[in-house]
């Protein structure tokens, strides 16, 4: 009987004078220009900030690795282990060991703390605020991206050398940031090692049971190799051509994170506005 | 600097009575039972006192209020002539319920309905229960928040001085 | 950040000036209110209590009203160095400024407001602009609101404007532009200006459309999407009978996953109510009806442009309203209640010396019959899922069977009881995947003994048992109150959990969960439109729920305070 209403006269009326899309094709069509423009262009981070007990997380990390599969790797995803209430082991601790590891980081909390996230799971993109927030739904970060990859970037990061050494279980490191537009406030540098295909228990909305015992967990936040607020890159004005070296010698990799899936995440970020510039990725094996 | 000017305005107007005295009901459209629109600034009870109570279905120390007031409602009439009309805040969930609930409860006041709160508001009513007092010229003279078994008494003695009685 | 300078500096300049108007006119009226909770946190890791750095935390707002004839101006400022714990559900709230200002005036049957204000169509199943600022929900609009009387019994608003998001030392707007208009016809207003009867019939339609830019790489989206409601009730003397029927266009957005399916709202409820009897029947489905200006709006409980009120009883007994609590389920649900409330008069056998009052109420809500197509490709991600409209489907999500019966037993005590049987699938409603359905017992005494004209003492004792979730709950509660200004009350919420959670520790020792007391205790102080209260002790964690997604409000110990005063 409902079917049957007027919908179309009423469309006719008021649809057409105050707007209303049908969509009838809702996918993009395939193919065209994803890639940045000529020059250095800007890479996005994305920090999906998530917990092993957050049962709509992993919907948002499936979100995060779709926008990857379309980015490539001008895009960067770290997942981010925060809260007490989603990230923090299971307390009482369950009888069958299950969500028994603590992912999270002294830098995941500090940041967690800093801007506010207490529902998740939320992101955020470069760091930027769109429409006055900083945290973004997952369901916002392909228009976020879209606003900032490829555009014209004026500093330029790259790792000009990594090396593990699994004799003493360190990683070496030398970031270079090279100033290619003009640069006038202050920059600062973090650096995140990242392990990827981590395996452990995560609660899942969309499995069944929810429990998942072997959840693959992406781009997991380790640690920082500088601190949770990194150092100071760029202080005043920065000249464009120079280049900025740092190095990493000898840094301890717990050894129980395999350094096959580990990596290196290098961002510098407007220590004013929070936003970050510019990051670059590099794993520890090729 | 904003936050001063604001406090500064505000402590200047709760201590300052002439700002407080002789309110009257603003013009805010609310609705009768059957649906009926109603301009609270058209509301009087003919020249005799007038008790605009707020409360809502979900709300116990109201219904205890409300409940407590009816046993006595004939009485206070007769004495003073006074009327109670209460208006219930209640929203889409429980807006229905208001009539078969009063119906159920033997309440004899006038109702209105104030869905969406905006005589709340209009009135700077936090929360309910808040019964104002307005006198024959409808003014408001009294106002009080909150409701402990008791305090109608101290609202009908209100109503007495402004009829004259003790 | 979305912030105007002109904005702030009128904001706090409007007061003022008017200040000094208001000695110098004597129509123009300038009246508020203020109100403020402030709490001190102190540790408890016994309850997991929360404990935020700043260990104080005070909400506060201040709203003023200026009135002179038909002119009307207002405003809010607000207060949040930092928000209290769990406040509020959605975007948060931090800083100080002005959060509201509108002005608003008429002329003959014309009105307008220019700024922030609150509206509803119908009972807001596609527009409901509201605020419950204890709970943290402010949706307000803020642009321009139109309404118009062109003919006695003919009611036309319409608005436009942007949602407020959130709160950073200033209203902080949504995204999404949000344009609205409704029509309203009162038919014996309309027939008969000199109508007095009960009899009515009252007709209304409106229509809501909302624009968002597409920037997203991977689907196109609609900007504008629209929604139209319909609406009629009629009402006699005795019975009260109100439908309404809401559509709203493909809308994918975070909640439903981006599928491109339309949705649709039934809402159906009919009442009869004589003296000394009352009873009420409705149901309602819906069907894809998150209705949000901003298409990925961060939570379930910001910037929601429409109202779907869940069709259960609100409960007032602590035990039942903070520990499983109904939450509509916009993406899918059909629901069902009944309600009757009979007094038995004074004289009567059953009535006794003063009356007796009987409350009974069923509420049901279940699933919606749905088949989903799992947003794959383009035609099912179209299509979502399909459903049969108003058939419910398997899976219950909620059942709650109550009666109550209130007596005046003596001049002195009035005693109620109260029997609540709640089936309740936390796994949906609290989001809490994998967890058994709770199903729970309710037993409430409630006694009010009068000592004196001004004394009295208002005890309840409520006990919840299940098997589920963290067992057995029992709640005593007293409170003392000294018309007509003082109140004195001490409640005690007791887990003594029945349940086998007896664990092993390293897999060796075992060790038995605690069973954790929540004293509370408070006091307050009231004065004409003016109310002081203190509270110290243990509050237990809450729960709010919106369409299947969970905030906890988190278990806190401290000391609060708060004030409220209207002028």
């Amino acid at each position: 009987m409902y079917k049957a209403l007027p919908r179309s006269i009423l469309y006719l009326l008021l649809c057409s004078s105050l707007g209303c899309d049908l969509v009838t094709d809702p996918l993009v069509a395939p193919g065209g220009d994803n890639s940045g423009g000529e020059g250095v262009t800007r890479k996005v981070l994305l920090e999906d900030f998530t917990g092993h007990r957050c049962n709509n997380c992993p919907a948002a990390t499936r979100t995060a690795t779709q926008l990857h599969d379309v980015y490539g790797e001008d895009l960067i995803v770290v997942g981010v282990h925060a809260t007490d209430f989603f990230g923090a082991p299971a307390n009482p601790p369950n009888s069958n060991g299950s969500y028994a590891t603590d992912f999270r980081t002294e830098a995941g909390t500090a940041y967690a703390t800093t801007f506010s996230v207490s529902f998740l799971p939320t992101g955020m993109v470069s760091r930027r605020a769109f429409n006055s927030s900083l945290l973004q739904s997952s369901s916002a970060w392909g228009s976020d991206i879209a606003d900032i990859i490829g555009q014209p970037a004026d500093l330029d990061i790259w790792f000009s050398q990594l090396d593990y050494n699994p004799d003493d279980g360190t990683v070496s490191a030398e970031v270079k940031v090279a100033v290619v537009g003009p640069v006038t406030d202050d920059h600062n540098l973090t650096i995140y090692l990242i392990e990827d295909h981590v395996v452990d228990w995560q609660l899942d909305n969309e499995a069944t049971p929810p429990d998942v015992e072997n959840y693959e967990h992406r781009h997991v936040l380790r640690t920082t190799l500088n601190g949770t607020w990194g150092v100071p890159l760029i202080t005043g004005a920065a000249n464009t051509g120079d280049t900025i070296t740092l190095s990493y010698p000898d840094f301890a990799v717990d050894p129980s994170w395999q350094p096959a899936n580990c990596a290196l995440v290098a961002y510098a970020y407007n220590t004013a506005s929070n936003e970050v510039m510019q990051v670059a990725e590099r794993n520890f094996q090729p | 600097m904003r936050t001063l000017a604001f406090l500064g305005l505000l402590s200047l107007i709760s201590f300052n009575s002439a700002a407080q005295t002789g309110a009257k009901m603003p013009s805010v459209m609310v609705q009768t039972l059957e649906g009926k629109k109603v301009d609270t600034k058209t509301l009087s009870n003919g020249g005799k006192p007038m008790i605009i109570n707020f409360w809502a279905t979900w709300c116990a120390p109201c219904k205890r209020e409300l409940s407590t007031i009816s046993d006595k409602y004939e009485a206070w009439q007769e004495e003073t002539g006074v009327k109670l009309v209460a208006v219930s805040i209640d929203d889409a969930r429980s807006m229905a319920r208001v009539a078969p609930y009063i119906n159920g409860q033997g309440w004899e006041y006038e109702i209105l309905l104030d869905p969406n709160g905006d005589l709340k508001r209009a009135l700077n009513v936090n929360n309910v229960p808040h019964t104002f007092l307005l006198n024959g010229a409808g003014e408001i003279v009294y106002q009080h928040n909150n409701y402990e078994p008791g305090d109608e008494n101290e609202l009908y003695a209100k109503v007495k001085e402004l009829v004259g009685k003790k | 950040m979305i912030r105007t300078k002109s904005l702030r500096a009128t904001a706090w300049a409007l007061p003022v000036l008017l200040a000094g108007a208001i000695q110098a006119q004597d129509n123009g009226q300038l009246h508020g209110n203020f109100s403020t909770d402030v709490q001190y946190y102190r540790p408890d890791s016994a309850i997991g209590a929360v404990l935020p750095p700043q260990r104080l935390a005070a909400n506060a707002w201040a709203n003023l009203i200026y009135t002179n004839g038909n002119f009307e101006a207002g405003g809010r400022f607000e207060s949040y160095e930092p928000h209290l714990a769990g406040y509020p559900a959605g975007q948060t709230y931090t800083g100080s400024g002005v959060g509201y200002r509108y002005i608003k005036f008429k002329v003959s049957d014309l009105e307008v407001t220019a700024g922030s204000f609150f509206e509803q169509f119908g009972q807001g199943m596609i527009f409901r602009i509201y605020e419950e600022r204890y709970l943290g929900v402010d949706n307000s609009m803020d642009g321009i609101r139109l309404k118009y009387k062109p003919y006695r019994g003919v009611y036309l608003k319409t608005a436009i404007g942007r949602q407020r998001f959130g709160f950073d030392n200033g209203m902080v707007k949504g995204a999404g532009i949000v344009r609205a208009i409704d029509g309203e016809v009162n038919f014996s207003e309309l027939l008969d200006s000199n109508w007095t009867s009960a009899n009515n019939l009252i007709i209304g339609g409106s229509f809501v459309s909302k624009y968002q830019e597409d920037r997203d790489p991977l689907l196109v989206l609609p900007e504008n999407v629209g929604a139209w409601a319909l609406r009629a009730n009629y009402t006699t003397g005795k019975w009260n009978l109100y439908s309404e029927y809401a559509y709203k266009i493909n809308d994918p957005n975070g909640r439903n996953n981006f599928i491109y399916k339309n949705g649709q709202a039934l809402l159906v409820n009919a009442t009869y109510s004589v003296k000394g009897f009352g009873a009420s029947v409705g149901a309602h489905t819906f069907d894809n009806m998150f209705y949000q200006s901003d298409r990925a709006s961060p939570t379930p409980f910001d910037l929601n442009i429409n109202f779907l009120p869940p069709l259960a009883k609100q409960h007032t007994y602590n035990l039942p309203a903070t520990l499983y609590p109904y939450a509509t389920q916009p993406n899918g649900e059909v629901a069902a209640q009944g309600e009757v409330f009979y007094k038995w008069k004074k004289g009567t056998k059953l009535g006794g010396k003063y009356g007796t009052k009987l409350a009974v109420n069923y509420s049901v809500a279940y699933s919606l019959d749905s088949t989903d197509l799992g947003a794959v490709d383009d035609t099912t991600r179209k299509l979502g899922y399909t459903t049969n409209f108003f058939r419910p489907g398997e899976r219950r999500y909620f059942q709650d069977v109550n009666i109550e019966v209130r007596k005046k037993v003596s001049s002195t005590w009035e005693l109620a009881l109260s029997y609540l049987n709640l089936i309740y699938d936390i796994d949906i409603i609290q989001g809490k995947p994998g967890k058994p359905v709770v199903h729970a017992d309710i037993f409430i005494v409630e006694g009010l003994h009068n000592f004196t004209d001004k004394n009295s003492l208002r005890f309840e004792l409520q006990h919840l048992s299940t098997a589920q979730d963290h067992g057995n709950w029992a709640t005593a509660l007293a409170e003392f109150t000294f018309s007509p200004h003082w109140f004195l009350a001490v409640m005690d919420q007791y887990n003594y959990v029945t349940l086998d959670e007896t664990f092993l520790q390293d897999g060796k020792t075992e060790v038995e969960p605690e069973r954790i007391h929540y004293p509370i205790g408070s006091f307050g102080y009231i004065r004409d439109g003016t109310r002081f209260q203190m509270n110290f002790g243990r509050q237990r964690a809450g729960i709010f729920c919106v369409g299947g997604v969970c905030r906890q409000v988190p278990a806190s110990n401290g000391l609060s305070l708060s004030v409220t005063t209207t002028f």
